[in-house]
């Protein structure tokens, strides 16, 4: 399905990576050590967790739905995860964290098809019941990896580093080379588009809804897992407060990346960009030393900006739309088929 | 063809094997000043305990001619992790840490470890790694001294109620924990019984909230201890706009001596608040850290678990006017 | 009794509730925690109103726990510098007109979809607030500002008094004036509303100003009940406005709204966690019910839902 490749569409795959370019170019002049290798290497390692569950919510957005509890699902398969490894080591640790991940998916799916919640409310729910059962797992104090396992595979999983790039990265790019050959490359990939931009018309197509939801719910939800062995790994410790807030930090990335919240359309390129940007930025913060207090400042202001653009490309996409942005500025009149 | 792709491979191989290292290993980033380095990590600026904490450490370090880098986790425990290895890769001679979670000190102490740097820990919590020093408040201790308070105001006060109520703070606050557990073993022994336990999740929002429903619960609870000021000055709030004395009739306490339990003291608006020294404490880790770095032996308070503590003392309108 | 069933479909559960909640304890039907329940239900009640004209647009704003801890700094900074309380609450309540104000013309002029642009004014504002504040307590000692939650008119506490103002002004606006159905009209397709001549961008500056007014007082309010103001105040509170919203029945794709339902959720959540407190539930086991209880409620709508048409309910669930 070849798109046609106008100022546009280019926009949309690429147009937050040369952001992060701009900024990588400009980050050596603002803090000399940037480049160094342990910088480079802290922010690849940084941005495997949030990255590789952007992937998978790039894809539950791109259906037309976002799922609120993936911080929910982080603590608890971390804390699953630590209680496997207590029980049987790395390889049972890596499993109960991804099956922990599938079965949060499954249940949401669960809900929002058989139930019919709607998933904002029904993830908004099941990340108070995952976080919920993460502390009651945790009643004890948190579940935590013991200092006398630092030789074990599962901590290398998060502090080698292969022909100097970091492990948790090189699972990141793992992560997102095998999502878009999904989206792009599959059957299912084309059909979670397809019903991100019409429900209606892809049932007509014979799409089942019930299908198409568990698919997307459990993607995300084994995407957590696989970043829970990113995340413990480095942190060594969870209980139920891991992570607070991290749901909203996700859906930023993919949008910030260029997927539509309407659906129907995805940029998995644009959600890893926007990962990185996120991490270099943070990085470049907190090694200027800016307050906490100003880099909340800093990042909301970097979300607008880069949102605004977004909208500002919408409307230059359509013909016609320069005229109609230079009159849009002043008096507002109603236009049919505008995309807003 | 094939004999091309196997001998990429090869190559690729060979490489990542060559390159294969370890982010917990050292790395060769050597501070080349003769000036003392000492890296501090702080659990959230945002919070007048950790203001004073990080002045505190700041003017003994700068003090002692050393230069000081301060790094804010920002109640984030991957923040926590990641920014403190990076003051380790920066190349700090010593690092102190205020952990936000104490669990997640392992990876933190590994990496400096390696590179022979040692790390003090300041308050909070060890989480069971091999720190080389920890500098603690007594938060037991603290909750110990809640309670006497308590028990000899509710006889003064000439209450009969044996009823006292606990606020916890967040579940995750597994220190912080102590001083609850440390206030009701001793107002237990005092005779008095806990009737309610609740978590005001460390927010005075919520201490609030749950202050109002024990109230309900219990009209007759004649002291109240909370394991922050934040939560205990709500507390204190809530017993006032229910028409009752947060000193003459319910007793309130609080913990952390922060400025509106100090302003609340002296206006009749708290009993009293456990004070620590988040100032001291952290020239006291900069006294450590400097022993450590001289490999002087360090003496502790509790050898098992290298445990140096702070005192803290109970603020109450007889002493508030000495608080700084 | 369908008729009301279907108007007000909290009202079971509430009843449920209430009764299990006077079996279990012999402090729950008591004066003093009643009056507690609905005095807090009267808080969480008035910006939960705010945001139901909001999602009966088919849009949230994530960003009004912020402006509750804005509002309370600007409000207690004022009183400490010496300003009247009428006029530091004036100020403040300014203030949360302002943050709605760059809500809205960020959604509509720059074009920035709901999500993205409040949770960006929830990142900037809480660092606004912090800033500010420098990190420091707003401590002060107001009889005036502790009015709004303290007082009694009539013997009845402020925060009921002010939330049955509040709810016959919503309810009215929501059912009885063009504003009304204009944001049920915008909530159920934008586009049509904009062919047929409304200005939908103005209705929605409108109701995003509303939210930050709305959120401003809430920050009063919580700065009354605790006396002071700061940078940490209000952390998760948009969460709270959401959830009685949706537990009331208000549509999230927007289009309809009820205003009932969105009083009877307030009550219905502050009812539970009082309930939760009095049984002296551990904090875990708090969250979690929460949680089901959200999804609980849904459940049920869904579940009637599903029986009356057959199209499941999967048209994007955002602000389109």
């Amino acid at each position: 399905m070849k798109t046609s490749t106008s100022l546009g569409s280019l926009w949309d795959t690429w147009g937050i990576t040369a952001i992060l370019v701009l900024l990588l170019a400009v980050a050596p002049v603002l803090t000399p050590d940037f480049f160094s290798l342990d910088n480079a290497q802290s922010v690849l390692r940084e941005s495997a967790y949030l990255g590789i569950v952007a992937a998978g919510m790039t894809f539950a957005i791109a259906s037309g739905a976002f799922d609120l509890s993936v911080g929910g699902q982080l603590a608890l398969c971390s804390v699953v995860s630590l209680i496997g490894f207590a029980a049987g080591g790395t390889a049972l640790a890596i499993v109960a964290a991804v099956a922990t991940g599938l079965a949060c998916g499954l249940i949401n799916a669960s809900l929002i098809t058989r139930l019919s919640v709607p998933p904002f409310v029904a993830t908004l729910g099941t990340l108070f019941v995952f976080r919920g059962v993460s502390y009651i797992l945790t009643q004890d104090g948190p579940k935590t990896l013991p200092y006398d396992q630092i030789g074990s595979p599962f901590v290398k999983i998060g502090g080698l580093n292969v022909a100097g790039v970091p492990v948790p990265f090189v699972i990141m790019l793992g992560v997102f080379a095998a999502a878009w050959l999904l989206l792009r490359r599959t059957a299912t990939g084309r059909r979670v588009l397809a019903y991100g931009s019409s429900p209606e018309a892809a049932k007509f197509c014979g799409i089942s809804p019930t299908r198409l939801r568990f698919f997307v719910f459990a993607l995300v939800g084994v995407s957590v897992g696989i970043a829970t062995l990113t995340y413990i790994t480095r942190v060594w410790t969870a209980d139920g407060s891991a992570q607070d807030g991290f749901e909203l930090k996700v859906i930023a990335a993919v949008v910030l990346g260029g997927t539509s919240l309407k659906g129907g359309k995805a940029t998995l390129i644009g959600t890893f960009s926007a990962v990185l940007l996120i991490s270099v930025l943070n990085d470049m913060l907190v090694s200027e030393g800016v307050p906490s207090a100003y880099q909340r400042i800093v990042l909301g202001g970097v979300l607008i900006i880069a949102l605004t653009i977004d909208g500002l490309r919408t409307r230059f996409a359509a013909p016609g739309s320069l005229r109609r942005a230079v009159s849009g500025l002043g008096v507002r009149t109603p236009q049919p088929g505008s995309v807003r | 063809m094939k004999s091309k792709i196997l001998v990429s491979l090869a190559v690729a191989g060979a490489l990542v094997m060559a390159g294969c290292s370890d982010s917990n290993a050292p790395s060769d980033n050597q501070s080349g000043s003769d000036k003392v380095v000492v890296g501090f990590s702080v659990y959230d600026m945002q919070y007048e305990f950790f203001q004073k904490m990080e002045k505190g450490t700041r003017e003994a370090a700068t003090a002692k001619g050393w230069e000081f880098k301060l790094h804010d986790e920002k109640s984030d425990e991957n923040e926590m992790v990641t920014g403190a290895q990076a003051l380790i890769d920066q190349g700090v001679d010593v690092l102190i840490i205020s952990p936000f979670k104490p669990s997640a000190l392992g990876p933190i102490i590994a990496k400096a470890k390696a590179k022979g740097v040692p790390v003090i820990v300041d308050d909070i919590g060890g989480g069971g790694a091999p720190y080389d020093a920890i500098v603690i408040s007594d938060n037991a201790g603290g909750g110990k001294l809640a309670a006497e308070y308590m028990a000899k105001q509710i006889a003064a006060n000439g209450k009969t109620s044996k009823n006292v109520a606990s606020i916890t703070c967040e579940p995750s606050a597994v220190y912080a924990a102590r001083r609850n557990a440390g206030f009701k073993a001793e107002i237990e022994k005092q005779g008095f019984k806990v009737v309610a336990e609740l978590s005001g999740n460390s927010k005075a929002e919520e201490g609030y909230k749950v202050m109002k429903d024990i109230l309900a619960k219990n009209p007759d609870v004649a002291g109240v201890f909370s394991c922050n000021d934040p939560m205990g000055v709500a507390a204190a709030n809530a017993v006032k706009d229910a028409g009752k004395d947060p000193v003459k009739d319910i007793v309130t306490v609080g913990f952390n001596a922060d400025p509106e339990a100090i302003t609340a003291i002296k206006a009749n608006g708290l009993a009293a608040t456990v004070a620590q020294d988040p100032a001291a404490m952290g020239a006291l880790t900069v006294k450590l850290a400097d022993q450590a770095l001289a490999k002087t032996p360090l003496t502790f308070d509790n050898a098992a678990e290298r445990e140096v503590y702070n005192p803290v003392q109970l603020i109450s309108k007889e002493n508030v006017d000495t608080v700084k | 009794m369908t008729a009301v069933m279907r108007k007000a479909p909290l009202l079971l559960p509430l009843l449920g509730v209430l009764i299990v909640l006077s079996v279990t304890t012999d402090s729950f039907l008591t004066g003093a925690n009643i009056e507690n329940v609905l005095v807090a239900a009267g808080i969480v009640a008035v910006p939960g109103l705010a945001m139901t004209f909001c999602l009966a647009m088919g849009e949230f704003d994530l960003s009004i726990g912020s402006t509750v801890s804005l509002a309370g700094v600007v409000c207690c900074s004022a009183i400490i510098a010496g300003q009247p309380a009428a006029v530091a609450m004036a100020v403040a309540l300014a203030v949360g007109a302002a943050i709605g104000l760059a809500n809205g013309l960020v959604i509509t002029k720059l074009g920035v979809t709901p999500f993205i642009a409040t949770l960006a004014t929830l990142v900037i504002v809480r660092g606004l607030s912090l800033a500010y504040s420098d990190g420091h307590d707003q401590i002060v000692s107001s009889a005036a500002l502790k009015y709004l939650v303290g007082g009694r008119p009539l013997g009845v506490p402020m925060p009921i008094v002010l939330a049955v103002f509040a709810t016959a002004a919503a309810w009215w606006t929501m059912n009885r004036t063009r504003f009304g159905r204009w944001v049920c009209a915008v909530g159920s397709n934008r586009e049509a509303a904009r062919v047929s001549g409304l200005p939908v961008d103005r209705i929605r500056i409108a109701v995003y100003v509303l939210v930050g007014v709305a959120g401003g007082f809430w920050g009063l309010l919580i700065s009354s009940q605790l006396q002071k103001g700061n940078g940490q105040l209000g952390m998760g509170f948009e969460l709270d406005a959401i959830t009685v919203v949706v537990i009331g029945g208000t549509a999230l794709l927007g289009g309809r709204a009820s205003i009932l339902g969105t009083v009877l959720g307030a009550v219905l959540i502050e009812t539970i966690r009082n309930g939760l407190n009095l049984l002296n539930t551990p904090p875990a086991y708090q969250r979690i019910s929460v949680g089901l209880l959200l999804i609980a409620a849904l459940a049920i709508k869904g579940i009637r839902r599903a029986e009356a048409t057959t199209m499941p309910a999967t048209a994007p669930e955002v602000a389109r």
